[in-house]
């Protein structure tokens, strides 16, 4: 699904220049769960990043379903996101003047999916979180763990094929965590890919593999399950 | 205080643009309200420097049943009447109509020329107004060849000499008066004018049919003085004043002198007039723009705290009191004020450089108005304290860890409270736009509509010097080829709203008709149409003795008179469309063109006005000239007053177009300040929703969605707003167009585009703003947190 090929991405200052990504190399397949972990500034957000499509690589090559992403323009790797990957963010990124239901409903008003057929999606999805009774309210009225759930049928609402996770349960308690990784699993077993940053190893292990970052680069990669290819339509 | 400084310092760097904009609306809305009060300030003390100026009256005659007021009277009934009550301390006289002459002085031996008003008074003048001699005293006026004359005038004649005892020439006469007093000039707010007074002559002591006299008195008791009338009523003959059957309809009121500014609508008032509901608009709009500006300020700093509220809580946790740092705050915002407040200052003395300070009545200069600008200076102070009180305690409202965790945002209180100040400003800009647009219309209107007749190309010439016939002058005067026509009348036609009265008498109707005596072309040079009947004829000026009318419209529909009919004036000889022979102010009542036989006045023309029609392209300098030699020819003293019609016309609406553009340009002033205050608003609000703006685009929404969807919002605040302001200008205009008799309509697209002019500006400012936003990388804000 994704191979990535001498990745290289610099920042650069008027001072300093960044090597956050230093020729990075990975493949990963569909279906698969990965974790990836490593210190603080080792350029796992910014690989993230380059994933979903939100930044640009400065050099090498990012093949996403035998696309070759880095020579599409903005508007194409827009369309491309929004129909095809799902995101959870470590601080829920949830919008605070729109419901629960809204703020799920959002990524199908931008795919252009009829009102009919939003309210069907998003209860689905809501239910398969747990938050259907919570669905009128805002999300300052909710607590940390329903945030993150809300955050992650937002994510699940358009049924994408890759969702990416920066530190989903990093603002949750033990508790609320396991919940989210429960959620995570369910949908890796149902198909969809993830690939999830983390600095819990706890959270790893739930991983098929975890990628070890240092520098911009893998480092080691520890394969903890093996991955089941599921049939299509199963 | 040094880190909240550099703090703002920072800030101000980062948003230059709305800093800059909000320091310069603050300044100019300072400056605004200050230019607004010294006018204000001008037309409530009008007349307000005489001592007792609250026991002073001016006397009108009142009749209830044809619904008139004048203000002139006999001398006889007004000296019997001021005599008649002990109420009144002082009564006097004035000349109701001041009289324009030229005279000249003789200094070494040499003639100087001037042109001067005569205002003639009897010599309790200066027990019932305040006048301040600088040179001999009021006895001046005891001696019937004394006049008593302004400082300013007597520096004019004769520099810093003593101007007691000199003789002032009327030039064809040879007569002299001599200068007996020398008073301090009377403030430009008075209805006294700064003029040549002289004693009223003796010989009109009795005499009853010349009702031209003002009369003002003195009272002891102001709570009485609607007694007064009743009282004399019952002791006096009124019928020895009119004829018998108007005794009964004979009145008189009392009008405070400083209300007389404000009265309109009375006849033979020639006073200078200003509209309460003006001036009440402009004092509102003073108001509007201090608010709108504080609004604004307050808007600004509640929107730049999410970036001063870490520094100011990092404070807290090092042990800073937050009552203390409240108070720095608060203390920053009124600094920020009063150094708004000296922009203003320069602001001012710049705007008093510009020819738009002419729209000013009042003195501009600080040393005038030190009284305003040290009340200005207060509320400056207690605008900065206030508009510093919400922001100081927002700021420092958060729990410190919170806010060093980075985990907070804007409430939505406090949005929703800066969006209900957005809508303070766009329904206050609405009506301002609408209410401006109106006076513009109107001012357009007066300016601009025709009065129904032709005025282009148009030159008049006062010649009341000129003792010549009106023919041979106007002969001589054609002779040049650049001259279409020449004509003449007893004054200028549309300048003001009263000309003689005369009672047309058929059988028992009685027509009360304004009478306007012209030369037998006049309605053929000014293209006025005779729709029934005939015009005038030269026969009718040269050879016949009896006096001719031409009636208009409203006069023919009071009692349907006939063509040829025969009054106890003269004959009707034709009928014209009703033309605005008076100014907008008044509605058209009865009026008459009427031909006066030459036979009948001796000695003199009695028409003293010429109106000169040029023809297109001439060349004016050349016309203008021959004009002038022209003249000379006939009196070598006549002193050159050519004037363009059109120009004489717009003076008499000065004061009305002065206040109304002053309102239309504080309007726009107070317009710009919103929008400024808008902008602003714009920037803030996508800067704080940057993130969110962030998280959209990573969800799939495109920079046009997210344009979209910002303008939405704005667009529907901007409706509700609309849908407020639009009935409120509504009120104010419809309120405010009562002022005139003929006024602008109330056209409906005032309103549309009021509402698209601010909705452009503010759909270009959410689209530039959030276009940037929009099209910045997400990456960049969604980890903010």
């Amino acid at each position: 699904m994704i191979k990535i090929t001498d990745l290289e991405k610099i920042y650069r200052t008027e001072e300093v220049e960044t090597l956050a990504l230093n020729k990075m190399c990975l493949e990963i397949h569909e279906n698969e769960f990965v974790a990836i972990m490593g210190p603080s500034g080792c350029g796992k957000s910014t690989l993230l990043n380059i994933l979903g499509m939100l930044d640009e690589p400065s050099a090498g090559s990012f093949l996403f379903n035998g696309v070759e992403i880095s020579k599409l323009n903005e508007r194409k790797r827009s369309d491309l996101r929004k129909s095809n990957i799902g995101f959870v963010f470590q601080s829920f990124n949830l919008i605070d003047e729109l419901t629960v239901f809204e703020n799920v409903e959002l990524p199908l008003i931008y795919n252009n999916v009829k009102a009919s057929d939003r309210k069907q999606l998003v209860g689905n999805a809501l239910e398969q979180v747990q938050m259907m009774h919570r669905r009128n309210h805002f999300p300052s009225q909710l607590s940390g763990g329903q945030q993150q759930r809300t955050a992650v049928a937002r994510a699940v609402v358009n049924s994408p094929k890759l969702i990416l996770a920066d530190e989903p349960t990093g603002n949750l308690d033990s508790q609320n965590g396991s919940e989210v990784m429960e959620m995570l699993i369910q949908l890796n077993e149902k198909g969809t890919t993830i690939v999830m940053v983390t600095h819990s190893v706890h959270d790893s292990r739930y991983a098929h593999r975890i990628v070890h970052m240092l520098d911009g680069k893998t480092v080691t990669e520890n394969f903890l399950k093996e991955l089941v290819y599921l049939a299509p339509n199963s | 205080m040094k880190p909240i400084i550099r703090n703002l310092i920072s800030v101000s760097r980062r948003f230059k643009l709305a800093t800059t904009l909000n320091i310069l609306g603050l300044s100019i809305a300072f400056a605004s309200f200050v230019i607004i009060m010294i006018q204000l300030d001008y037309d409530y003390n009008f007349d307000k420097f005489h001592k007792d100026y609250d026991k002073i009256f001016r006397v009108e005659r009142r009749s209830t049943s044809s619904d008139w007021k004048n203000v002139v009277h006999s001398r006889p009934f007004a000296e019997r009447f001021m005599a008649s009550s002990p109420n009144i301390i002082a009564g006097t006289i004035i000349g109701g109509l001041p009289y324009d002459f030229v005279f000249h002085t003789e200094i070494n031996g040499g003639r100087n020329f001037y042109e001067g008003r005569v205002i003639m008074i009897a010599p309790e003048f200066t027990d019932v107004f305040t006048v301040d001699f600088v040179e001999g005293s009021d006895d001046a006026l005891n001696a019937p060849d004394n006049v008593i004359i302004p400082l300013s005038l007597s520096q004019k004649l004769f520099g810093k000499e003593s101007a007691i005892g000199k003789q002032l020439f009327v030039s064809q006469d040879s007569i002299s008066v001599t200068v007996g007093a020398v008073f301090r000039d009377f403030p430009s707010n008075s209805i006294l004018e700064n003029c040549i007074y002289s004693p009223i002559p003796p010989e009109t002591v009795e005499n009853w049919s010349n009702a031209s006299w003002g009369m003002y008195i003195r009272v002891n008791d102001p709570a009485n003085v609607s007694t007064m009338f009743e009282n004399f009523a019952r002791n006096f003959d009124l019928s020895s004043v009119v004829g018998g059957h108007w005794a009964d309809d004979f009145f008189l009121d009392f009008t405070p002198l400083a209300d007389v500014h404000y009265i309109k609508g009375v006849d033979f008032d020639y006073t200078p007039k200003s509209s309460k509901q003006t001036l009440i608009i402009l004092l509102s709009i003073a108001i509007v723009i201090i608010v709108i500006a504080a609004i604004n300020f307050t808007n600004f700093s509640t929107a730049i705290a999410p970036m001063r509220i870490k520094n100011i809580n990092t404070q807290l946790v090092l042990g800073a009191r937050r009552k203390t740092l409240r108070s720095v705050i608060l203390s920053e915002a009124v600094i920020f004020s009063f150094l708004s407040f000296l922009i203003a200052i320069l602001l001012v003395y710049i705007f008093n450089k510009t020819p738009m300070a002419r729209l000013v009545d009042g003195d501009l200069s600080f040393k005038a108005n030190y009284p305003i600008l040290a009340g200005t200076a207060f509320i400056v102070l207690l605008a900065g304290f206030f508009v510093g009180l919400y922001p100081s305690r927002y700021i420092t409202s958060f729990p410190p860890a919170l806010v060093l965790n980075g985990n907070f945002g804007l409430s939505p209180k406090g949005r929703k409270l800066r969006n209900t100040m957005m809508g303070i400003q766009f329904i206050a800009s609405f009506a301002l736009i609408i209410g401006a647009s109106f006076m513009y219309l109107q001012n357009q209107f007066m300016q601009k509509s025709p009065l129904g007749y032709n005025k282009d190309n148009l030159l008049t010439v006062d010649i009341k010097t000129i003792t010549v016939s009106r023919d041979a002058l106007a002969n001589q005067l054609k002779s040049y080829s650049g001259i279409q026509d020449v004509t003449f009348g007893a004054s200028l036609l549309s300048t003001s709203d009263m000309y003689s009265q005369t009672p047309l008498t058929y059988k028992e109707d009685v027509l009360w008709t304004q009478v306007f005596w012209v030369y037998h072309d006049f309605l053929k040079v000014m293209d006025i149409e005779v729709t029934e009947g005939r015009d005038f004829r030269r026969d009718d000026f040269y050879s016949s003795n009896e006096l001719l009318f031409i009636l208009n419209e409203a006069a023919r529909k009071q009692y349907n008179w006939e063509l040829n009919t025969i009054t106890t004036y003269g004959e009707i000889i034709g009928f014209m469309p009703d033309i605005k022979y008076a100014s907008f102010r008044s509605e058209v009542r009865p009026m008459a063109f009427a031909a006066i036989p030459d036979t009948m006045i001796a000695g003199r023309p009695h028409l003293n006005t010429a109106y000169i029609k040029l023809k297109a392209g001439t060349n004016l300098r050349d016309a203008v000239s021959h004009i002038n030699t022209t003249l000379y020819e006939f009196d070598e003293n006549y002193i050159s007053n050519i004037r363009f019609f059109d120009e004489t016309l717009q003076k008499l609406y000065e004061k009305e177009l002065a206040l109304n553009s002053l309102i239309i340009l504080f309007s726009l002033i107070s317009i710009f300040i919103s929008i400024v205050g808008v902008f602003g608003l714009v920037v803030f609000d996508s800067e704080c929703r940057r993130k969110e703006i962030g998280i959209r685009k990573v969800l799939g929404a495109s920079v046009t969605n997210i344009v979209i969807m910002f303008n939405k919002a704005y667009l529907k605040t901007l409706i509700v707003c609309f849908v407020i302001a639009a009935p409120l200008a509504w009120y104010a205009v419809t309120r405010w167009l009562e002022n005139f008799v003929f006024r602008t309509p109330l056209h409906w697209w005032v309103y549309f585009l009021a509402f698209v002019f601010i909705g452009i500006i503010t759909v270009c400012t959410v689209t530039f703003q959030n276009w940037r936003a929009a099209t910045s990388n997400p990456v960049d804000v969604i980890k903010s947190e």
